[in-house]
């Protein structure tokens, strides 16, 4: 029967008060179960909830003692409750935490076979009618399903717990590891800005990590280039696979400006749903350095730091492709020291290489930037001259290598002199030739020079006072550093720097060589005629 | 407000030293466990004062238990813990190792079940040696800051009666408070009763 059906109770005689027969079926129908003990503790009252939990009926249950009913209840802090609260007046509670199942109840035969007893909690309350002796409620409730649930509860959050552990020892295991990788890491949002880094990253910007973190990876590394979003709208596992990757090099300014050479590794995440960079940072500088210090060694010669022959080549076939291509003229220039075994032979090899360094010093302040002088190997050196404004700036070199070398060198207390044999060959684009045979011209020019036997006239007298000159300085070499001018002169007819031009413009010439006189250009002998 | 002199403090103390002894008897029965408490001093207070100390010692966030009490001496009995010292000792009482972060119904009600055995016994002490009658009511459970759980419906400037309480159990030690939250009339009364048993003695 719905609410509007039912007869309106008679609003002049409201109901104040239960009938005593409405009174019992309610505590009979209670979802919980009631007790009533006298003062001598015999039930007064057993409810439908305690018959059908307990299997004892109210029949059986009323006037009997609690603890014939159930003997074991005797001495427990059940029975010690029900004590105070007849003899003090005190009520008590017993929590489920702390006594699961006080009574023996259960909620079916087959709880009742498997000893399962009800989540109880009981109450215990003085009950004292006025003037009255004092009774005894017991009321028990059936938590079951709360202990349950909350056993669920507990486990879960245990098994939350030992998540949060595992996940925190995971994350200090990471952090860990990434503290201790030698590469820089650094994680960014979206727009490069950097939220997290590792130790070595600090070590490598020399910043410490709060204010590396809001910096950009841009702002550290002005090369970086960050990737759009291509993997936009896919899955993270996909993206993850597919994540784009960009490596290269760059320069990074370390705190106070000191640049540092580096190469980094750039992958895009998506960590949450969000987008990320990873960054990885290697300093290279040390790595830079040494391909520096390899490809030095492989072109440049260790003892005077003058380009050796590999380079040498190299420059020569720049040069050469140059002319040809832009026109003009250019020299190559081939030189070796006069009796330079002798030295080493009188004065040691290290005297030999410390000739050898000052020779290079020597040779080098006498061409310009753009020239180049390499050593060959030995004695042996070559130069390029680029850019020659005319043949005459060969012959002018030669003059002033001629003249800086014909000067003593000081050595360790020892007075050395020396003199080189030099031969040129110029070079004016023509097709065919290689770097090969120009250096081979110029090696033969420098052999005839050295052999004295093609020298024209023109040379002789310059050549004798040189001659001359250097043969001083040879013999006061053979003696050491001695100031003495009382050697006899021989006249041996070593050739000191006698000049070689090879031919260029009488291609018939080549591998036979004539006389210098015959293809030497006016200018240059005219010139040569008023220098002596 | 009647006070009471140092004898009939010491009087009270007594008591509810004795009545600690018994309910340390009944919680090792129902733990299975040695649990030691132990009550130092009695001392009266305003309430402002006690909630006051309270926090200071605690924090303000407490946990506990309240039981009205009548008869010859009438008022509410309340046993306080800081928040996080009562689920320790929830957790040392239930043998559970890791405590919860906050309070699950289970927790709230072996709570109560302590601050019943201990406001309990330490009235029934009271009682047996006034030789009048406390009744209690079923206790019930309380959280909050110190300074409203223990406002009730009295004045910030009556005075209660407090106890430190002790309690030593799984290498733990753990400090609650056992407050009674008195009027004056009932004060007056707990004096005369004092009074009345001295002079008996």
């Amino acid at each position: 029967m719905n609410a509007r059906n039912r007869p309106s109770a008679p609003s002049s005689e409201p109901s104040v008060s239960l009938g005593a027969g409405i009174a019992e079926a309610v505590i009979s129908t209670s979802e919980i179960g009631n007790i009533v003990l006298d003062p001598s503790a015999r039930v007064m009252l057993w409810n439908g909830w305690m018959e059908r939990f307990s299997g004892v009926s109210t029949d059986a249950a009323l006037g009997s003692a609690l603890d014939s009913i159930f003997p074991k209840l005797l001495d427990t802090r059940l029975f010690v409750s029900i004590e105070q609260a007849l003899d003090k007046g005190m009520a008590g509670m017993l929590s489920p935490g702390l006594h699961r199942h006080p009574f023996p109840l259960f909620r079916t035969p087959s709880d009742r076979q498997k000893a399962q007893r009800l989540h109880q909690m009981v109450t215990v309350k003085p009950v004292s009618i006025t003037d009255g002796p004092r009774h005894c409620l017991i009321q028990i409730r059936d938590v079951s399903a709360s202990v349950s649930r909350e056993g669920m509860l507990r486990e879960q959050a245990s098994s939350l717990s030992h998540l949060m552990v595992k996940l925190g020892e995971n994350e200090l295991r990471l952090r860990t590891i990434l503290e201790n990788i030698h590469d820089g890491v650094m994680v960014s949002n979206a727009d490069g800005v950097i939220n997290s880094v590792n130790a070595a990253a600090e070590k490598l910007f020399r910043k410490k990590s709060d204010r590396l973190v809001g910096m950009t990876l841009i702002q550290l590394i002005p090369d970086i280039i960050l990737p759009s979003a291509a993997t936009d709208g896919v899955g993270e596992a996909e993206a993850a696979i597919r994540s784009p990757r960009c490596m290269g090099e760059g320069v990074v300014l370390r705190a106070g400006d000191i640049p540092c050479a580096v190469s980094y590794v750039l992958s895009e995440l998506w960590l949450g749903g969000r987008r990320m960079f990873l960054c990885t940072v290697e300093d290279i500088s040390a790595r830079k350095q040494s391909e520096e210090r390899i490809r030095r060694l492989a072109h440049y010669d260790a003892l005077t730091d003058l380009p050796n022959r590999v380079l040498f080549r190299d420059r020569l076939e720049h040069a050469l492709a140059r002319v040809r291509r832009d026109g003009g003229l250019m020299g190559v220039m081939f030189l070796d020291l006069d009796r330079f075994k002798n030295i080493n032979d009188v004065h040691g090899h290290h005297l030999g290489d410390l000739l050898l360094q000052a020779v290079s010093k020597r040779l080098r302040a006498c061409t310009r930037e753009v020239d180049t002088v390499a050593r060959l190997g030995g004695d042996e050196f070559a130069i390029i001259q680029s850019a020659l404004k005319s043949e005459n700036g060969a012959v002018v070199l030669a003059e002033k290598i001629g003249e800086a070398l014909a000067r003593p060198f000081m050595l360790e207390s020892s007075e050395i002199y020396t003199s080189p044999s030099i031969g040129i060959t110029l070079y004016q684009g023509e097709i065919g030739k290689t770097p090969h045979e120009l250096l081979k011209e110029a090696d033969v020019a420098m052999y005839q020079a050295k052999g004295g036997g093609a020298i024209p006239t023109d040379f002789s007298a310059r050549r004798c006072t040189r001659k001359h000159n250097a043969d001083v300085g040879w013999k006061k070499s053979c003696a050491g550093p001695c100031s003495s001018k009382s050697y006899d002169f021989t006249t041996s007819r070593s050739l000191m720097w006698p000049v070689i031009v090879s031919p260029r413009w009488k291609p018939w010439c080549v591998g036979s060589i004539p006389s210098a006189a015959c293809f030497l250009p006016s200018s240059l002998l005219r010139w040569l005629r008023k220098a002596v | 407000m009647s006070e009471l002199a140092d004898l009939q403090e010491d009087v009270v103390a007594e008591l509810f030293n004795m009545g600690i002894g018994s309910a340390t008897d009944a919680l090792n029965k129902m733990v299975g466990e040695e649990v030691s408490l132990s009550a130092p001093k009695v001392i009266f207070l305003s309430r402002r004062k006690a909630a006051k100390q309270i926090s200071e010692q605690g924090g303000t966030r407490i946990s506990g238990v309240q039981e009205e009490f009548s008869g010859a001496f009438w008022g509410t009995a309340l046993l306080i813990f800081p928040k996080d010292k009562s689920l320790d000792l929830v957790c040392a009482l239930m043998q559970q190792n890791a405590p919860m972060a906050e309070f699950t119904s289970l927790e709230e009600e072996v709570l109560v079940e302590v601050g019943n055995v201990i406001i309990n016994a330490c009235l029934g002490t009271l009682s047996d040696v006034l030789g009048d009658e406390i009744n209690t009511t079923v206790p019930s459970f309380l959280h909050g800051d110190c300074d409203s759980v223990l406002a009730g419906t009295a004045d910030a400037d009556d005075t209660v009666l407090q106890l430190h309480i002790d309690f030593a159990l799984k290498d733990q030690d753990i400090q609650g408070f056992f407050v009674l939250r008195v009027d004056v009339g009932s004060v007056e009364s707990l004096v005369a009763r004092i009074e009345e048993c001295m002079l008996g003695l």
